[in-house]
């Protein structure tokens, strides 16, 4: 950082400067774009099919035409891995769009409007915190036949109420704020208030909030795939894992390693969560 | 729903058990292809005979308001429908897999509490020592960590290379004693679900319990405890303590549709018999009526847990008593 000296810094520059130095989110940011560059070109670079029979079925790690094994149809593990990223990796951020697309419109029509309209939806998101994320998501996408499209719009459909009340929150506080006022005092109309001054300032919290639905995302499709609910087309992760559970004692590699890479994940955005936590919203650092 | 008498409590949880009822049926209705088949699907392509006697039996050619009208009545008298594969009440089969579950989800749940809570009080009085250090940790990986893979790696490392418990169901069905060796026998079974169950949880509330407590000890009435020359021990343990756990407890109520969620995945992992093992089943089968009964009894289970944490949490905190 050179411009330092020039004035003060946007905050943006200000909250990267924050970031870069948090060596836990950098490693996780490292982590995740390894991961990212991982699913996008290895299978390209690998080249197996992750389908294809390679040989003998359970073959433990290290073997020459199987590096990490194979599983019990005697598929390639290590192809497995790196394809089985796209499924996941896709149906939680698609997943984790719809959740923050939903529980924002949500919470900031109940937090800016109040009254009935908030009511009425604040009911909504208690019912919703009644139903077991997992056994809805199950039912739906048992009723609606298993694809990707499925399971990422049953993720989204379970997990907005906590964006939901978070927006309403800000928006309860920040509507309340005297620029906010004086705006209103000035004629603004309701749109300009709600996208140019007050969601700008509900961002930080939303921003961090959006990067751990992300991770809850992909852990819920894990979830979802290992129970057998996930596209039976498309490899994923906990798709590989439920298929070779019946298998652990015999071939502990064909569970375990999916996992690894899966917590990883999962590991990697919380980092990054944590350090935008502390970049973005300085005062309420964790202690 | 905190707050509020307790009669408009009533009012509120019976408005949402019937929001449940009516999402039920829509959700059924919704579906593609036709609710016979799709109620009988289970069956593996059911008979004419069979699907124009379930289209009687709820009495498909009816208008939807009297449909919903009698599923509603069914359900007030106790009928949550028929399996299609179990080939057997609902209600029934949901009723046998309640014992384990609750079992389970309640030892998780106390397990993740009482040692949440321990973890946050020692992390709290010395926020530069190791454990504090272990709480973010902790909290971080049973964050991270997927459930069902936790779950692998419990029964990795303990029913296979170190063979200390068993690896799947709740009793031993060759065990032939008596009441306190069957007791026992569940126990030891309850070993490795509850604990893995309790994982995900425990990483939570420890660091729910540090936050809290570092408020409670900073908070006035602490100093007030100490200036009158408490000892430490009272000061913690009967002053900030009762303090700090009023926040796990609401979380934890908030929390219990979550836990009976992830009990789902690891009962599937330990084969343990109980309602989200029958989920898995069910979906296995592609069983209908069987996976909407489970949703309907696992929401009336959520809202009275609430329901009940509600009334403990006036118990505890008599402020809420007199508000």
């Amino acid at each position: 950082m050179t411009v330092r000296s020039q004035g003060p810094q946007s905050p943006l520059a200000e909250a990267w400067a924050i970031f870069r130095r948090n060596r836990p989110a950098l490693l996780g940011l490292a982590l995740l774009v390894l991961i990212v560059a991982m699913t996008l070109v290895g299978p390209t670079l690998y080249g197996v099919d992750p389908l294809d029979i390679v040989s003998a079925p359970l073959l433990p790690p290290g073997d020459a035409d199987a590096p990490l094994g194979t599983d019990y149809l005697g598929r390639d593990l290590l192809a497995g891995i790196i394809s089985g990223g796209r499924a996941s990796l896709a149906v939680g951020l698609s997943a984790a769009l719809l959740t923050m697309g939903l529980g924002v419109t949500v919470g900031a029509l109940a937090g800016f409007y109040g009254g009935w309209i908030d009511r009425l939806l604040m009911r909504t998101t208690e019912f919703f915190q009644v139903l077991p994320p997992l056994i809805l998501a199950m039912t739906i996408v048992l009723l609606f036949r298993p694809s990707l499209a499925t399971v990422a719009v049953s993720i989204g459909l379970v997990s907005w109420p906590t964006p939901a009340r978070l927006t309403r929150a800000e928006f309860l506080r920040i509507r309340e704020l005297d620029y906010v006022r004086a705006a209103r005092a000035m004629g603004a109309r309701n749109r300009r208030i709600i996208w140019r001054l007050i969601l700008p300032n509900a961002a930080p919290p939303l921003i961090v909030a959006a990067t751990l639905t992300i991770g809850a995302a992909i852990l819920f499709e894990g979830g979802l795939s290992f129970l057998g609910l996930g596209d039976s087309n498309a490899v994923s992760w906990g798709l590989i894992m439920g298929m070779n559970r019946p298998y652990i004692f015999e071939a502990w590699w064909a569970t375990t390693f999916p996992g690894i890479v899966l917590f990883a994940t999962v590991l990697a955005v919380s980092l990054i969560g944590d350090g935008l936590n502390d970049a973005l919203n300085p005062r309420q650092r964790e202690r | 729903m905190r707050g509020g008498s307790v009669l408009g409590q009533l009012v509120s949880a019976c408005g949402l058990l019937f929001a449940v009822v009516l999402f039920n049926f829509v959700v059924l209705h919704l579906a593609p292809g036709d609710v016979a088949e799709t109620l009988t699907s289970a069956t593996g392509g059911a008979t004419k005979e069979i699907l124009d006697q379930v289209r009687h039996l709820y009495g498909l050619d009816q208008p939807l308001h009297v449909q919903f009208l009698a599923y509603l009545s069914r359900l007030l008298h106790g009928d949550l429908g028929t399996s299609a594969y179990f080939n057997a009440p609902v209600a029934g089969l949901i009723l046998d897999r309640l014992f384990p579950t609750a079992l389970l989800v309640g030892t998780a749940l106390v397990l993740a509490i009482v040692l949440g809570a321990m973890l946050g009080i020692v992390a709290a009085r010395r926020p530069g020592g190791i454990v504090n250090s272990l709480v973010s940790v902790l909290s971080l990986v049973g964050y991270s960590a997927p459930v069902f893979w936790t779950g692998i790696l419990v029964l990795l490392a303990f029913a296979s290379w170190l063979p200390l418990f068993p690896a799947q169901g709740m009793v031993d069905p060759r065990l032939s004693g008596g009441p306190i060796a069957r007791v026992i026998d569940v126990l030891h079974h309850l070993v490795l679900p509850a604990v893995t169950l309790a994982s995900v949880y425990l990483a939570q509330y420890s660091r729910l319990a540090r936050t809290s407590m570092l408020d409670a000890l900073g908070a006035d009435y602490i100093r007030t405890a100490r200036a009158k020359g408490l000892g430490e021990h009272t000061v913690v343990y009967k002053h900030a303590l009762r303090n700090a756990i009023l926040p796990i407890v609401t979380v934890a109520g908030v929390q219990v549709s979550h836990l009976l969620a992830g009990a789902v995945l690891v009962e599937t992992v330990f084969g343990w018999p109980g309602m989200g093992r029958l989920a898995y089943e069910s979906i296995l089968r592609r069983d209908a009526p069987l996976m909407l009964g489970i949703l309907f009894c696992t929401a009336l289970l959520v809202i009275v847990v609430n329901m009940a944490t509600d009334l403990l949490y006036r118990a505890i905190d008599p402020r809420i008593r007199t508000q």
